[in-house]
Order: structure tokens, then C-alpha cells, then sequence
């Protein structure tokens, strides 16, 4: 069963908001989806915990205080239960980031519209193919512009798309950015995603078309795996 | 770059000392604080006295103040430097305060 990590050695990207958004799409979508919370700051664990409320009838569970000591075999146990595993990773390199990303089938890498964010993008790739290399395998990674602007793509915007793609050729960019929708805030308060909330709404549509990329790529890397 | 030896890739120990030994090389620290030894249960600890010239004496009270750092600090870097076993917890202050952070 696949394990979906959202990572990145920046916190502030919108690692968590993209992961409970997904997970719960995922969810929402007939899946079985487990999400642990390996960031010290618990933000996933918590609101996950009030999402699981909200998704009553669909098969979602989060799961928090994930450390250094447990990782390997929570992620273990989580394949076991559920059809996809999500991971938050704590926003900062660390042996509990390598740990985390050895075990992912696929990285998700948010990145905001800022040169820092690129930087940081970048450093986060490094541990990817590090994690890789000490797992023996090739872990697919993607970057997601997040907290994208809605109405028009500014000069920043533009500028991140291109320096992406120049600095991190073999990394694609999910065509589909996480657009900066108050849905996706309000959810951090509620835990309820936007598809409990506003089914036909635009970031219930941003979301799903989220969720498509990432399950078109998960189905890529089974096929390049066999 | 030490040798990587083959082992079962499904072995969460095996991943587990493949992570350890590339955060060592790489600088990438632990999240997980390191178990703090209660005073009783630290290593002995044993007195050294030295003799110095007044020269070096004088080198290092000059350095200490500007650095504000104690003389057994310098020393105690020194020794690390030279590669000695110095623990962090070696630096430790003795409970006086450091200089110039008297309020006034």
C-alpha cells in the first residue's frame, strides 16, 4: 500500500493543510487512509483527530506522536491496515525526516511562491535521494506549488514554476497547484475538507485534481517498479 | 564513504543503522533530546592543576575576557581541537556567571 509523504526542511509551506486536504479526498474517494503525524508540533495528529469525527463513514484515521523510535513501525503497521499511508514529516532536516522518507513510495514537496521556498525545495530533495540511497531505491519525489494565488499568477509565482523546473529537471511540478482558498484554512478549525463542505465548490475541485496527479504518478512508479 | 554492506532491504535495524551512519556524515541531527544522567549517576569527575608561564597566563586572561569565556573553556577547546575526548557537558559552567553578565 502506498505511502504518501508530504515534506519539507521549511515549515510554513502548507505541508499539513496539502496532507489532511489529500488524505481526506483519498478518503472521500472509497480509500482506506491512514495519516501519521511525525511533526513535533502535532498539527496533523490534532485536526486529523477532529477530520476522522467529520468523515464518519468513510475509513480514515490519524495517528500522532510519531517519533524517531516508531516511525519505521508505524508505517509498518499503517501499510498493513489502510490502501494508502499519508506521513507529515517535521519541517526541518532531521534523522526522523530521513527515517520517514526511506519508507515513502512518493514525496510530495510543497513549495510557495519564494525564493526561500525553492532553497529549502531543493534541501529537501538532497534528504530525498539520501533516504534513497540508504534504502536502496529510487523514491518518487514531486514539488506542489502551494498557497498558489487564485486570480492572477503573479511575477513571483511564475518566476518559482521556472526555477523549479531549471534547478530540479528530473523533479516534476504537479500541474495542479494547491490554490490559496479559505476552504483549505477553514479546515484547520472544523477538520472539515472541502468536499464535506462544498462538494461542487472550486477547492473541492482544486483537491481532486490534486489527488488525480498524485494517484496517475503513484500508478507510473508501480509500472516502472515491475 | 564507508562501504555499504548488502543486507535485506525489508529490515527496519538495517534501515535504521543505513539512516544513522548517513545523518552522522551529513550532519543531520536527532530530533529525540539525548537522556540527561542524573548528577549521582554522571562519570567520575577528577581534578588537573598545570603550571603555565606567566606569558601563556596572560594570553589566555586576555583571550578569555574578550571572548567571554572562562580560561578552562579555552583550554577545555583546545584539548577537543587537538582531538581529545571533551564532552559538551565538559564546557558546562560551574554555577558562576559568565563574565560581563552582571546587570547593572
Amino acid at each position: 500500500m502506498p505511502v504518501i509523504t508530504l515534506a519539507s526542511v521549511k515549515g510554513g509551506v502548507g505541508k499539513t493543510s496539502a496532507l489532511l486536504s489529500l488524505a481526506s479526498d483519498f478518503a472521500l474517494s472509497n480509500n482506506s487512509v491512514t495519516v501519521l503525524d511525525a511533526d513535533p508540533n502535532g498539527h496533523a495528529g490534532r485536526i486529523g483527530a477532529k477530520m476522522a469525527k467529520r468523515l464518519d463513514g468513510a475509513s480514515f484515521t490519524a495517528i500522532g506522536g510519531i517519533t524517531e523510535a516508531n516511525i519505521l513501525s508505524g508505517i509498518k503497521a499503517a501499510r498493513a491496515a489502510a490502501e494508502y499511508v499519508f506521513v507529515d514529516l517535521p519541517g526541518v532536516s532531521s534523522k526522523l525526516t530521513l527515517l520517514g522518507l526511506a519508507r515513502s513510495d512518493l514525496v510530495i514537496v510543497p513549495v510557495q511562491a519564494s525564493e526561500m521556498d525553492i532553497h529549502d525545495a531543493l534541501q529537501t530533495v538532497e534528504n530525498v535521494r539520501q533516504a534513497g540511497e540508504a534504502a536502496d531505491k529510487v523514491i518518487m519525489t514531486c514539488f506542489l506549488l502551494s498557497r498558489w494565488p487564485v486570480t492572477i499568477e503573479s511575477r513571483a509565482a511564475k518566476e518559482t514554476r521556472k526555477r523549479l523546473t531549471a534547478k530540479a529537471p528530473d523533479v516534476p511540478v504537479l500541474q495542479t497547484p494547491l490554490m490559496d482558498r479559505t476552504a483549505f484554512k477553514e479546515m484547520t478549525f472544523n477538520g472539515a475538507p472541502p468536499r464535506l463542505v462544498e462538494p461542487g465548490g472550486n477547492a473541492a475541485a482544486n483537491i481532486a485534481a490534486i489527488r488525480r496527479e498524485v494517484q496517475a504518478l503513484l500508478g507510473a512508479g508501480m509500472e516502472d517498479a515491475q | 564513504m564507508s562501504k555499504k554492506i548488502v543486507l535485506p532491504l525489508d529490515d527496519d535495524d538495517v534501515l535504521e543503522r543505513r539512516i544513522n551512519e548517513t545523518a552522522k556524515q551529513q550532519g543531520i541531527p536527532s530530533l529525540t533530546p539525548a537522556p540527561v544522567v542524573p548528577p549521582g549517576q554522571a562519570e567520575p569527575r577528577r581534578p588537573i592543576k598545570v603550571e603555565v608561564s606567566d606569558m601563556l597566563f596572560q594570553a589566555l586572561t586576555v583571550a578569555a575576557a574578550q571572548q567571554r569565556v572562562t580560561k578552562r573553556f579555552l583550554i577545555l577547546s583546545a584539548l577537543r581541537n587537538a582531538g581529545y575526548p571533551v564532552d559538551a557537558e565538559d564546557f558546562l559552567e560551574d554555577g558562576r556567571r559568565v563574565r560581563g553578565s552582571r546587570k547593572t
